[in-house]
């Protein structure tokens, strides 16, 4: 993905994530609580994909005849210091970081899977060495990583774009070899082998669809774990530079006003709060569809 | 001795598994004994029958199954599909040979790949084998599926979707769809429901009849043996201690361990057998 | 076996359901029986039969979300279904022992095998620690293990299958229950073992005057140590009686035709095949009119969609739900036949 190219002010429409959720098997299986969790997902992707489209002002229209306005018919979620709308800066917002969210947590996620999968099924020296390659990446300590990055690169979204793949795919591919260790020795595994299948086609179209069940489920929790991570690194002044909006330096931003004006802060971090409940929701209800088929 | 080669000879076949050591084991380095799970295994598959391979956990016959098609590598010894050496082939003529000894499996909740559906599994099974029809694969998959008398509907179902029972013939026809001449059944009926596995057996005298595969029959009961077996193989920790015709190793057991399986097998607590309707 | 008239346990249309996303499954449609004391009952039945769940509604084990809608259960005279929390605690811990199918993980792996035992005796029976561990070493030697104080040091891993469900055994009737419940104790053991293990639960039961149930998909297991069995097929037990009964003249065809279908050692050389039952067991979430067994049976006629399941008997002791009765004639011309020529 060409994500390096696409930075700027116009981020790429998200297709991506909404496809790959779909694939996680037909909507009507899901529990209740999925349906929930992704609903809410789908709304907040769907308002940063139409942003351009429904918010009703600039994300950097300034207009110093209302400043920190309270929410009102005007003004969803008011106005900041400098007159701009917090709900439109909001939507912007949405539009880069859930981009960048989705950009960072599902491209590392097949190239992880595929290494742990291979990993796990090869075992001997190739194993121990990718797995001591992932677990010396697991061990890094990932906002070090990141902030080194970004030292050389400068500040802004490149340097998440490119110090969390280096690290996110070694956790997906820690969770594939461990499950494809128990996977190996499953009849069907077996039988690929006793069918005189190649090894290639016993890993890429036997085991890795079996894997990839337990990676999705984790990209939910991992997705809310890098957004808060740039949410930090942009209240830290070192994610996207203004005037791009962006969650978190919307609410640092309105750090400075929060007992006179709450809501420039507050508000947007509904927002993420939200997301984090509609991933945690997601998450949840897929691994417990799982459970559920145990039962029987 | 004349004649056409046997469909499958194995000799003097070996394997032993390494034991795992303790903690404490391992930092005094003591000796770890290995296990011998084959121990100089040696017998002939003839052509058209089924051989019994009786034995209780631990007996190796599972590992024995294994060993024949190299799903785990024997340590020693010989194995002979229709003549040609087993061990020594790699690549794509050790596929050629797995493809004319196919296994069935115990469990039937995992023999499948439960993300593929029925007519996936077996179409690529025969598109990966190039067999003769698997270019139209609704008409292969339907012929497949006749073979152990499911319907095609079956072909769009998944795994989760069948009983055991159904399950089980679907393992036995992706087995056949690459055309094995031997047949290794892994305790394949011992995971079913007594009905079911009496339906199971029935399609195992079939193939041998109809299909003239000859079959490696593994299971722990003696009386499942004895309904398909023509003849039987009984191991005993590894070593194959008897071996001859059914009904004269089970009437006349030679072996002091297989008088001692026989006399375990569960007696009814009447003088009467039960009667046939 | 004591001809008591009064019965040790008595369940009576049992019916337990799951309500799940797939709408309600009913596992036990409705089952009934009764066991004397110190007699061992079989309940025979194959998967989906609710054989399993049969047993364990005596104590209330039924797993969530599964629970008794409907039924009586009465042990000793007391009102199972009705017990509250602290009564229930007592039934199972004094009262009614239970033993599980897999001897790999129904003992605690980290706690040593005496130490399992101690503390049921100290908790159950209230004996101080070194009465408990008298009375373990006893129990285990009673069981069969040899050498008990240094096997109680041991832990589960150390033993053989065999031996746990010995220790099992040993663990379920210290308290002195008076009903034991087995769920295929032997399903995963070794026919050698399944001998021993087998003996010993029909020693233990005789010196004891310990009453079993004995759930097993396993004919022979059942002909071997039942005096009395109940035959279940799709939530409902089809036949009930005496052993002999049902193996000279079941009168359920579902029975024959299990009986027929078991493998026999006695197969071996004959070129004859099973007649196997066609078709597949009922779907738990169908809601089933008539004969459960109607659609795959040999018999069936246009007025097995009124039958209602209900048992009927056959002679003293022995029940059939099918007012059918294909057999009977039959089974009266060979009991004939054999009584002219004897």
């Amino acid at each position: 993905m060409s994500a390096v190219d696409a930075l700027g002010q116009q981020p790429p429409p998200l297709v991506g994530a909404a496809e790959r959720r779909r694939r996680i098997g037909g909507f009507r299986a899901l529990s209740l609580q999925a349906k929930i969790g992704a609903g809410i997902l789908a709304v907040l992707f769907l308002a940063g994909v139409l942003a351009p489209l429904i918010a009703p002002y600039g994300q950097n229209q300034l207009d110093f005849t209302s400043v920190l306005q309270p929410p009102s018919l005007t003004h969803l979620m008011g106005t900041d210091a400098a007159g701009r709308d917090v709900f439109s800066r909001t939507l912007y917002a949405l539009r880069l970081d859930l981009t960048i969210v989705v950009l960072v947590t599902y491209v590392p996620l097949p190239i992880g899977v595929l290494i742990g999968a291979v990993a796990g099924y090869y075992g001997g020296l190739l194993d121990g060495i990718l797995a001591r390659i992932t677990d010396t990446m697991i061990a890094f300590p990932f906002i070090v990583l990141v902030i080194a990055v970004i030292s050389i690169v400068g500040p802004g979204v490149k340097g998440v774009l490119i110090g969390v793949p280096i690290v996110a795919w070694a956790l997906y591919a820690r969770l594939a070899r461990s499950e494809m260790l128990v996977l190996r020795e499953q009849p069907f595994m077996l039988a690929t082998t006793a069918l005189g299948y190649s090894k290639r086609r016993a890993i890429l179209r036997h085991a890795v669809p079996n894997l990839m069940r337990s990676s999705l489920i984790y990209s939910t929790l991992d997705m809310v774990v890098n957004l808060l991570l740039l949410a930090g690194l942009a209240y830290l002044g070192l994610g996207a530079q203004p005037p791009n909006a962006e969650l978190g330096s919307i609410i640092a931003d309105g750090q400075t006003t929060l007992l006179t004006a709450w809501w420039v802060a507050t508000l947007p971090g509904l927002v993420v709060v939200l997301f984090g409940v509609g991933a945690g929701l997601l998450g949840d209800g897929l691994s417990d569809g799982r459970l559920r088929a145990r039962v029987q | 001795m004349s004649g056409p080669a046997p469909p499958l000879r194995v000799e003097g076949l070996c394997k032993d598994f390494g034991l795992r050591r303790t903690v404490t084991e391992r930092i005094t380095r003591a000796e770890a004994e290995p296990v011998r799970a084959v121990d100089d295994v040696s017998f002939t598959l003839r052509r058209g029958e089924i051989l019994g391979v009786a034995g209780e956990s631990g007996s190796g016959k599972t590992t024995l199954a294994r060993c024949i098609t190299r799903l785990v590598e024997p340590d020693a010894g010989t194995i002979e599909l229709d003549g040609v050496d087993v061990r020594a082939a790699r690549g794509r003529e050790l596929r050629e040979l797995r493809r004319r000894m196919q296994m069935v499996f115990q469990d039937p909740y995992s023999s499948l790949n439960p993300r593929m559906t029925v007519g996936a599994a077996l179409h690529e099974a025969g598109r990966v084998h190039k067999r003769p029809g698997s270019e139209d694969g609704e008409q292969f998959v339907r012929e497949a599926l006749e073979r152990v008398h499911l319907g095609e509907r079956i072909a769009k179902r998944h795994p989760r979707e069948l009983s055991g029972g159904q399950r089980q013939r679907v393992a036995v026809a992706r087995a056949l769809v690459v055309g094995p001449e031997v047949l290794i059944a892994d305790e394949a009926v011992s995971a079913l429901d007594v009905s079911v596995q009496a339906q199971l057996l029935n399609l195992f005298l079939d193939l041998r009849d109809e299909l003239g595969v000859a079959i490696v029959f593994v299971a722990h009961q003696l009386a499942v043996i004895a309904e398909v077996a023509d003849r039987v193989a009984i191991m005993h920790l590894g070593r194959l201690v008897e071996i001859g015709e059914t009904a004269a190793v089970f009437a006349n057991p030679q072996d002091e361990y297989t008088k001692s399986l026989l006399a375990a097998h569960p007696q009814p607590r009447l003088s009467e057998a039960p009667p046939s309707a | 076996m004591s001809l008591a008239s009064k019965p040790l346990l008595t369940i009576d249309g049992l019916r337990v359901e799951f309500d799940g996303p797939d709408g309600r499954l009913v596992a036990v449609r409705e089952a009934g029986l009764s066991i004397q004391p110190g007699e061992i009952v079989g309940l025979v039945g194959e998967s989906g039969s609710g054989k399993t769940l049969t047993c364990r509604s005596v104590i209330r084990l039924v797993p969530w979300p599964g629970r008794i809608a409907a039924g009586r259960i009465e042990f000793d005279g007391r009102d199972v279904v009705a017990m509250k929390a602290k009564e229930l605690r007592d039934l199972r811990a004094h009262d009614v022992g239970m033993i599980y199918q897999d001897p790999f993980s129904s003992l605690n792996p980290v706690f040593r095998i005496g130490d399992q035992l101690t503390e049921t005796l100290r908790v159950n029976l209230g004996l101080s620690k070194a009465e408990a561990r008298a009375r373990a070493l006893e129990l285990l030697s009673d069981v069969g293990i040899r050498d008990p104080e240094r096997r109680a040091l041991s832990y589960p891993h150390e033993f053989s299958g065999g031996m746990r469900q010995r220790v099992m055994i040993a663990l379920a009737t210290a308290s002195q229950p008076r009903l034991l419940l087995a769920d295929e104790p032997t399903t995963a053991l070794d026919v050698t073992t399944q001998a021993q293990i087998l003996a010993l639960l029909t020693r233990l039961s005789t010196e004891r005057e310990i009453a079993v149930l004995l759930v097993s998909h396993d004919f022979g297991v059942i002909a071997q140590v039942c005096d009395r069995v109940a035959v279940m097929y799709g939530g409902h037990i089809v036949e009930m009686g005496p052993i002999g009964a049902l193996y000279r003249e079941a009168q359920h065809p579902y029975t024959r035709a299990l009986l027929e279908s078991v493998p026999r050692l006695e197969s071996a050389g004959r070129a004859t095949r099973k007649t196997a039952i066609p078709g597949a067991p009922p779907d738990p979430t169908e809601s089933l009119t008539g004969c459960v067994f109607k659609p795959r049976c040999r018999y069936a006629q246009p007025s097995c969609d009124q039958v209602s399941m209900a048992l009927e008997t056959v002679s003293p002791g022995h029940e059939t739900a099918c007012p059918v009765r294909p057999f009977a004639a039959a089974d009266g011309a060979a009991a004939a036949r054999a009584g002219a020529q004897a």
